[in-house]
């Protein structure tokens, strides 16, 4: 029967028109197997199954069966859907894959049909519903379909479905649209972010997961979202990396060398992994250009209120919930209030409970801490967190890694906010009486014995003689911030509030002195007009210039000769003066337009000059790594099962006492040479050096007959 | 493409774009805005940048800046005739959001006291930062007219959700020059930004609040 219904699939195919009758009586076969599946549906029906797989193949042949189908399908399942044979399901949902594969089938009832089978308890229909949903989205946003903003209400209405596991999994489907960059708008992530707001953990913690970290393709725990184009894409990759492993096989075992064929294959294996990932992001880039893909953290509507109704959450609602999920609410918090520089300050407190080193996870807690610092914290609020950890991790009674833990997160909170080291009164004071006892306990530990500790304090150290070298003692400045100190200039940090901005491009005197490099003689008029930052200041060269052309013109006539050089001179950069000030202070990047050449030439230089890149934290709102709060962690000595599980499993696949592998052969002819004595081989150079030319030899061979 | 954008561009479009404004007067100062598109950015890759300048020329002399301020800021500000509110002010305020929200839309930028500066977090709550407004530091050594003009000349340039950006460079009661000046130093500012530079640009216009844009890059 089987085969007999696979030769008509093949003819239908090729031969629509004259096997019209068999199709239809097929299709009044099929319409009497899905009645009388209508009565009793949990049955295995494997005649329905070949059928339906017919149907599918060949309903497009025939004009508007293959909607009448769909439709059919469509109620059936619907109705039966949840207590069906999951065989029969499994076929049936292929089916309506295929018509719609084809177009036949209407999307719009489509998709909710099949979201509503993923509820389903059966894996491998909803990994397959999964792939079939998020292509067929992908394959409507692309065509620019008008049931694409149907289908976009009806998805985010799944998110307020009253059912738990329809929630999750359509959170599932949305997020794996928003990863593809199929649905990564903001309205898409928004809808998402509204899900952590759910009372069901575990819808929560999946769309706060997400927040976190939207870019990774990372899969969440209980769900292997891997679709079959994703599998295909990594097949192929894995595909491309085995030919060109290959292809080096190849070569290296074949072949003269030279760098010529090298670079030959190098240029081939390259051409083949480039093309392919340069066509990909094009076809990224082209599918919606409207759309940079941007951080779903970064697309949040009105952050300041989201965090604070997330840390209400997790004050009241969520108190129960276990440490650990709580801890990824408060990651998400202390990113949010990180990178839109939010205001909340009742959350270092409340992280003030977990601060203590025996608490579990507790890096992971410093690490949460660092991240919610930023420019926009008073260092009052931060102060006092300090002291605490101060007073809890550093001291004698705790352990060396976690002295060197909490010197590490003051080291990273002061690198956001610098003053937070101060105490109240000493805030208030000038300048230069300022001191923070806090920072001299701190810096004390340099000296430790563990190598942590002494890492950390230095750090602390090195970052202050950055931004405040006047709170360190006089040895600890180092040379470049006791001379900031003399100088009494940047030897403070900057206040709370300071609103900082750029004059110009950065570095750009560099780009001047290159340009006055050539010739000496401009030199110094050029070092006159290189662009000060003050107006100010700038009034007063000029005004200076005035002063002394006024004495040049005010001395003898027979000196005006001698200084008329000088004189011409003076004028030229006076009027160039007078020029800029008019023009915008005579700033070189405000004449001209810089091309990318200057850029190069500006980063040259500072590269050249070594000026480096601050220890201070200018762009907060990255997370931050525990790791990195950590502290160089001591390989312990390995206890006896684990050196022995380590020699039994190198003694794997090998021969009891066994010897080394036979290599056969000996040496190469090649190596016998190199390896032979001198004293074997220096007759044979000597000879070798003394090769006479034909006319020599014969010449020579003349001479001896002429001797004798 | 060419990397660089001529200065005659620049200069023309300038002219071109003061020409119309005197050609149709409206009942208000227009303001020249620079448009900028960007290209081949990666924000996953290059982060995300922002960055503030200040423009040799004063691009915005309508903008409306108040003072937090102690007593001694207050009354001179008082003097000069710009708005000031005390800390007894603010805290009339009560914390409630919408009338910090209405404050906060009525004034472009803030400018507060040294001593008061930390406490107005607490005072007023988290509006002003939500608009974006979040005061500026006035020290006591400090002119207060030379910082309101700072504030007035400074622009921000900041990539939100979109890869597009817009400051305003000046006014069109402006000399040419000044314009000109202003909307070269902050392409040059923006584009050093960049971390490709002119290969990130995609495109630059100017354009006063009711004219046509121009397109210069």
């Amino acid at each position: 029967m089987d085969v007999d219904l696979m030769i008509l699939q093949e003819r239908c195919r090729k031969d629509p028109l004259s096997y019209e009758d068999d199709f239809v009586s097929q299709r009044r076969h099929f319409d009497a197997l899905l009645s009388a599946a209508n009565l009793r549906p949990s049955d295995a029906n494997p005649r329905l199954a070949e059928v339906a797989s017919f149907m599918g193949s060949v309903a497009h042949c025939y004009g508007n069966e293959g909607i009448a189908i769909a439709t059919d399908i469509t109620t059936f399942l619907g109705e039966y859907g949840q207590a069906m044979n999951p065989e029969l399901r499994r076929s049936l949902v292929r089916l309506l894959c295929l018509l719609r594969a084809r177009g036949t089938a209407d999307p719009t009832t489509v998709i909710p049909l099949f979201f509503r089978l993923l509820s389903c308890n059966d894996k491998v229909l909803r990994r397959m519903l999964h792939g079939h949903i998020v292509s067929d989205v992908k394959k409507i946003q692309n065509s620019g379909d008008s049931s694409r903003k149907v289908l976009q209400t009806f998805l985010f209405s799944m998110v307020q479905d009253p059912s738990e596991t329809l929630v999750k999994r359509s959170l599932h489907v949305l997020v794996d649209l928003f990863r593809k960059r199929i649905w990564n708008d903001p309205k898409c992530a928004n809808m998402i972010a509204t899900a952590c707001f759910h009372e069901a953990m575990p819808v929560a913690i999946i769309a706060s997961r997400f927040i976190l970290n939207s870019e990774s393709k990372e899969n969440t725990e209980d769900w292997d979202d891997e679709s079959d184009e994703e599998g295909l894409s990594t097949a192929r990759k894995t595909i491309d990396g085995q030919k060109a492993s290959d292809m080096w096989k190849a070569y290296n075992m074949t072949g003269k060398k030279s760098t010529r064929k090298k670079k030959k294959m190098e240029r081939v294996i390259n051409r083949l992994t480039r093309v392919k990932s340069s066509a990909h992001s094009r076809a990224i880039s082209e599918s919606n250009p409207g759309h940079p893909s941007l951080e779903a953290m970064m697309l949040i509507n009105d952050p300041q209120e989201f965090t604070e109704r997330l840390f209400k959450d997790l004050q009241t609602r969520r108190k129960r919930e276990s440490y650990e999920n709580r801890l990824i609410f408060v990651n998400l918090i202390s990113r949010l209030v990180g990178t839109h520089e939010l205001i909340l300050f009742s959350f270092y407190p409340f992280l003030q409970r977990y601060l203590q080193p025996a608490q579990p996870e507790v890096t992971r807690v410093l690490a949460y801490l660092t991240q919610a610092c930023h420019d926009k914290v008073p260092s009052d609020v931060l102060h006092p967190i300090l002291r605490g950890l101060a007073d809890t991790f550093v001291s004698e009674r705790s352990s060396p890694p976690s002295v060197a833990a909490g010197i590490n997160t003051i080291r990273a909170i002061c690198s956001r906010v610098p003053l937070a080291i101060l105490d109240e009164e000493n805030e208030c004071k000038a300048e230069r009486e300022q001191e923070s006892a806090l920072l001299e306990d701190l810096v004390q530990y340099k000296t430790s014995k563990d190598k942590g500790i002494m890492m950390a304090a230095r750090s602390l150290i090195s970052l202050y003689r950055e931004v405040h070298p006047g709170l360190l003692q006089k040895k600890d400045r180092g040379r470049a911030g006791a001379e900031a100190v003399q100088k009494g200039r940047e030897s403070h940090a900057k206040a709370y509030g300071t609103h900082l901005y750029a004059i110009g491009v950065e570095g750009i005197e560099l780009l001047n002195e290159a340009d006055s490099e050539g010739d000496q003689d401009e030199m110094d008029s050029d070092a006159d007009s290189k662009p000060q930052p003050e107006s100010a200041e700038n009034d007063e060269q000029v005004e200076d210039l005035h002063k002394d052309d006024d004495v040049v013109d005010g001395g003898a006539e027979s000196e005006e000769e001698r200084s008329c050089e000088v004189d011409e001179r003076k004028e030229d950069t006076q009027e160039d003066d007078e020029k800029g000030e008019k023009e915008s202070g005579n700033r070189l990047d405000a004449m001209q337009i810089l091309s990318n050449e200057d850029f190069e030439r500006i980063r040259l230089r500072r590269a050249a000059k070594a000026i480096g890149e601050s220890a201070r934290v200018l762009n907060a709102g990255e997370a931050v790594n525990p790791d990195d709060l950590q502290g160089p962690v001591r390989r312990e000595r390995r206890t006896l099962e684990e050196r022995m599980e380590s020699v039994l499993k190198g003694r794997e696949g090998r021969e009891k006492f066994g010897k080394r592998a036979e290599k056969g052969g000996g040496s190469t002819n090649k190596q016998k040479l190199k390896k032979k004595s001198n004293a074997m081989v220096i007759h044979k150079r000597r000879r070798k050096n003394k090769q006479l030319s034909r006319r020599d030899k014969q010449l020579a061979k003349r001479r001896k007959r002429d001797y004798r | 493409m060419s990397s660089k954008l001529p200065t005659a561009t620049v200069r023309d479009a300038v002219s071109e774009i003061l020409a119309e404004s005197q050609e149709k007067k409206r009942n208000f100062q227009e303001t020249i805005e620079l448009q900028i598109g960007l290209k081949n950015y990666d924000t996953k890759k290059d982060k995300r940048f922002a960055g503030s300048i200040k423009l040799p020329n004063v691009p915005r002399p309508n903008m409306k800046v108040a003072i937090l301020g102690n007593a001694v800021h207050v009354s001179e500000a008082e003097k000069i005739g710009i708005p000031a509110y005390s800390t007894d002010d603010l805290k009339k305020f009560n914390k409630q959001k919408k009338p910090i929200k209405k404050f906060a839309k009525k004034y472009d930028a803030f400018l507060a006291s040294d001593s008061i500066i930390k406490t107005i977090p607490r005072i007023l709550g988290p509006g002003l930062n939500k608009a974006g407004k979040f005061p500026s530091l006035l020290s006591a050594g400090d002119s207060m007219e030379e910082k309101v003009s700072e504030i007035r000349s400074t622009i921000k340039f900041q990539l939100k959700k979109v890869l597009c950006m817009a400051a305003a460079v000046g006014h069109v009661n402006m000399p040419e020059d000044e314009v000109t000046a202003n909307i070269i130093l902050a392409v040059n500012f923006l584009v050093s930004l960049l971390k490709k530079n002119w290969q990130n640009v995609k495109s630059l216009h100017v354009k006063s609040t009711m004219g046509k844009p121009k397109r210069i890059f």
